[in-house]
């Protein structure tokens, strides 16, 4: 299926992996989603991968780059120009939002993820409509 | 001009030396009025004692020139056969006798008369004495065995404007048995010679003989005006027969001033002669003059001599000292407070140096305490701000270590609800809803006490745009009321303005005000309806949210907006944290604006958020 989204997601947090996992794999089928625990050599682990991601999930407290430092690298490269990059974060009642827009990121979904939407927010990032999904 | 300066402004040296120089004058001038006074008291003093000792003596003089003149007539009286030849009339042998015998006592004349009164010879030794005769009375007295003695004017001659005054000596010449035979008579004239005699011949002392209103006779070139003498009750006293000092001194033509004295002479009983006695008294002027000279240079060098002394005493003990102290404020005021005055001795400047140190000291020792406040002040301020990182950072760590684990919880469960594991029940999907349900209050929760936290902490920060559209976040709220209203008998309404300004302030925080003041009146709302209306009034935007509930008691009012705390309706109806208002308002108050409520218990309650459209406090974050 040479259509299907290439889905990269970087999380630390073993349950929050499992969730996406679960969600992106079971529910979505989608069959080629990598997902790195940590940001160690973060930039020569992205210009290794093949194929190239077509979205980009970040966690933002990840190690030892944060989200935005790994936004910084994608960003240097080529192919991720169009590239719809976003952040997914538990911090969202907070200012950090506002500093997320302002880095560059296509969009950001809170944790805990809505399942039920979250497929239909996927697919209007992918068509490079910018989401900024927050809860209250 | 430097000097003109240095007396427009004097130093204490200059000061203290003008200062001087005049009370130096003032006891000058002081001292020179009393000393010329008693001065002058002195010498008058002593020139009068002078003038009655000299008057004493000359009058003393005039009695031996007497007495001599009485001696002389004796010796001839007393030469053996005078009486036998006065009265055999052998008037050669006689004259041969007298003539050796006249020779000595240097006398002008000697007559010889018998004792009828009749002239028996004359030898005259000085011609310039005019021949005259004795007056009978002196013969007679003679002739009665009487020594006398008497002055005689000299008879008027034409062609000799000057009087001369004899001195006569009468004496009885007796024979053998001690009869009186005849008389002796010694004449001498009382010259100006004879005068410089009887005054010694000194040159400071000068005699004038008065006779008559007439100056027979003087030892000086001056001839004395009579009529112009001072002190003319003077001559008279001395006419009968008293020496007579004269207070004032005599004005000789000559500039000088003369002590005079009027003295009578004690010859016979003629008392119409008196000797003008006066001494020049220069000298004692001269040695006034000297004194009051002397006494004022000495005293000037003394009184400059101390003068110099007090400007040195003054310039080592009191301004060189002066000026140290001065340096040492100077070095205090230019921040070097270890800088000390040398004290010296106990005196007044002494202790100011020393009273100047102790403040140093306590200056020194206040600057020193000051900076250790300020050093501690800094390190406590700076120990808090840490404090402060370490609580932000504490807290933004907590509650994404709380929250991380809350998502797992409530995505985990929603998984197994919605069969992605495997079939479940009705009564396991309920419980496993209430999961789901706990888990989302619980994550509230923690965005509350979060949120909180940042507010009393001052911490929190507003994300501030410039164009927010507020119908947008309302179109947002109301959309997810009717979410929540779902199965309820409420009615939600709207009233919204169209075209409300765009706003100024933070999108996700005026959402959270909103979305507060919506879930409460859905919350507590059993049925009715609920009214969102929004209007702009001048540079605000009111929104108001109406509810038909239950209402709130007044005195439970206030609580609403208390953190932690909820009416007893509010916490027997709801599970909520009881921080959502009090943060709502807190919100709103960020934004310059208000949040109030109004109620009436069993009608219900209406809350009112005012915000300004450009609130002069929030400046743009991305301006």
């Amino acid at each position: 299926m040479s259509d299907q989204p290439i889905v990269l997601y970087v999380e630390d947090d073993p349950q929050s992996r499992k969730v996406m996992q679960m969600l992106l794999e079971r529910r979505m089928a989608l069959q080629h989603v990598v997902i790195l625990d940590n940001s160690r050599n973060f930039r020569e682990v992205v210009v290794a991968l093949h194929p190239k991601p077509t979205i980009v999930f970040l966690d933002i407290h990840v190690e030892p780059h944060n989200g935005f430092q790994m936004l910084e690298i994608l960003r240097e490269l080529d192919w991720s120009r169009h590239v719809p990059i976003v952040a997914l974060t538990a911090s969202v009642m907070n200012e950090e939002i506002q500093h997320l827009k302002t880095a560059g990121f296509d969009g950001c979904l809170a944790k805990p993820i809505d399942l039920h939407s979250f497929p239909d927010k996927f697919n209007r990032i992918l068509a490079g409509e910018l989401v900024w999904y927050i809860t209250v | 001009m430097g000097i003109f300066k240095r007396l427009q402004n004097p130093t204490l040296n200059v000061k203290v030396t003008f200062l001087l120089i005049v009370a130096f004058v003032i006891l000058l001038i002081g001292i020179t009025v009393v000393l010329v006074a008693n001065i002058r008291t002195l010498t008058d003093q002593v020139s009068r004692v002078r003038t009655q000792q000299e008057a004493a003596l000359i009058q003393t003089q005039f009695e031996d020139f007497s007495q001599s003149l009485l001696n002389s007539a004796r010796v001839i009286v007393g030469t053996s056969n005078v009486g036998e030849a006065v009265v055999s009339g052998n008037t050669d042998g006689l004259r041969t006798t007298l003539l050796v015998k006249s020779g000595d006592t240097s006398v002008d004349q000697v007559q010889i008369y018998d004792s009828k009164g009749k002239q028996l010879l004359k030898l005259l030794n000085n011609p310039a004495i005019a021949d005259q005769l004795i007056p009978e009375r002196l013969i007679s007295l003679g002739l009665i065995g009487v020594e006398v003695t008497e002055l005689v004017p000299e008879p008027e001659e034409a062609n000799d404007p000057e009087r001369g005054l004899l001195a006569v000596a009468v004496t009885p010449i007796k024979n053998a048995a001690g009869e009186v035979v005849g008389v002796a008579v010694v004449e001498k004239e009382l010259t100006d010679k004879v005068l410089d005699q009887i005054n010694f011949g000194r040159k400071d002392i000068h005699l004038s003989l008065l006779y008559r209103d007439q100056i027979v006779a003087r030892t000086v070139d001056e001839l004395i005006d009579v009529r112009s003498l001072p002190y003319p009750s003077g001559i008279q006293q001395s006419l009968n027969g008293e020496i007579s000092i004269s207070p004032d001194y005599m004005q000789m033509a000559d500039g000088f001033q003369d002590s005079l004295a009027y003295v009578p002479l004690k010859i016979g009983r003629n008392r119409e002669a008196i000797a003008i006695l006066h001494i020049e008294v220069d000298t004692l002027f001269v040695f006034q003059r000297d004194i009051i000279r002397s006494t004022v240079l000495i005293f000037s060098i003394l009184a400059l001599a101390t003068v110099l002394f007090i400007i040195v005493f003054m310039r080592i003990s009191i301004v060189q000292r002066i000026r140290q102290l001065t340096s040492a404020t100077q070095f205090m005021s230019r921040g070097d407070y270890s800088h000390r005055a040398q004290v010296g001795s106990g005196d007044e400047i002494g202790q100011l140096a020393g009273a100047f140190n102790g403040m140093a000291d306590q200056i020194k020792g206040l600057i020193d305490s000051l900076e250790q406040r300020v050093r501690e002040t800094q390190s406590a301020r700076e120990r808090a701000e840490r404090a402060d990182q370490v609580k932000s950072a504490f807290l933004a760590s907590m509650s994404h270590e709380l929250r991380t684990p809350l998502n797992a919880i409530i995505n985990f469960t929603q998984f197994v609800i919605e069969g992605d594991v495997g079939m479940v029940n009705a009564e396991q999907s309920e419980l496993l809803g209430d999961v789901v349900g706990s888990a989302k209050h619980l994550l509230n929760l923690i965005n509350d006490v979060l949120d909180m936290s940042k507010i009393e902490a001052g911490s929190l920060t507003l994300f501030v745009e410039d164009d927010i559209q507020l119908s947008a976040i309302l179109d947002n709220v109301v959309t997810l009321g009717r979410g929540l209203l779902i199965n309820k008998p409420i009615e939600l309404r709207t009233e919204i303005e169209p075209n409300l300004p765009v706003i100024r302030g933070d999108r996700q925080r005026i959402l959270q005000i909103l979305l507060n003041l919506m879930s409460n009146a859905c919350k507590y709302t059993p049925q009715g309806e609920i009214k969102v209306t929004a209007h702009q009034s001048n540079d605000e935007i009111v929104v108001a949210v109406a509810d038909t509930g239950p209402g709130i008691a007044t005195q439970d009012q206030a609580i609403v907006f208390e953190a932690f705390k909820q009416t007893r309706t509010g916490l027997r109806q709801s599970g909520g944290t009881g921080l959502g208002m009090p943060i709502a308002k807190k919100l709103a108050e960020a934004h310059g604006g208000r949040l109030w409520l109004e109620s009436e218990t069993g009608k219900g309650t209406t809350f009112y958020v005012v915000l300004p459209t450009k609130s002069a406090e929030l400046v743009p974050t991305l301006a």
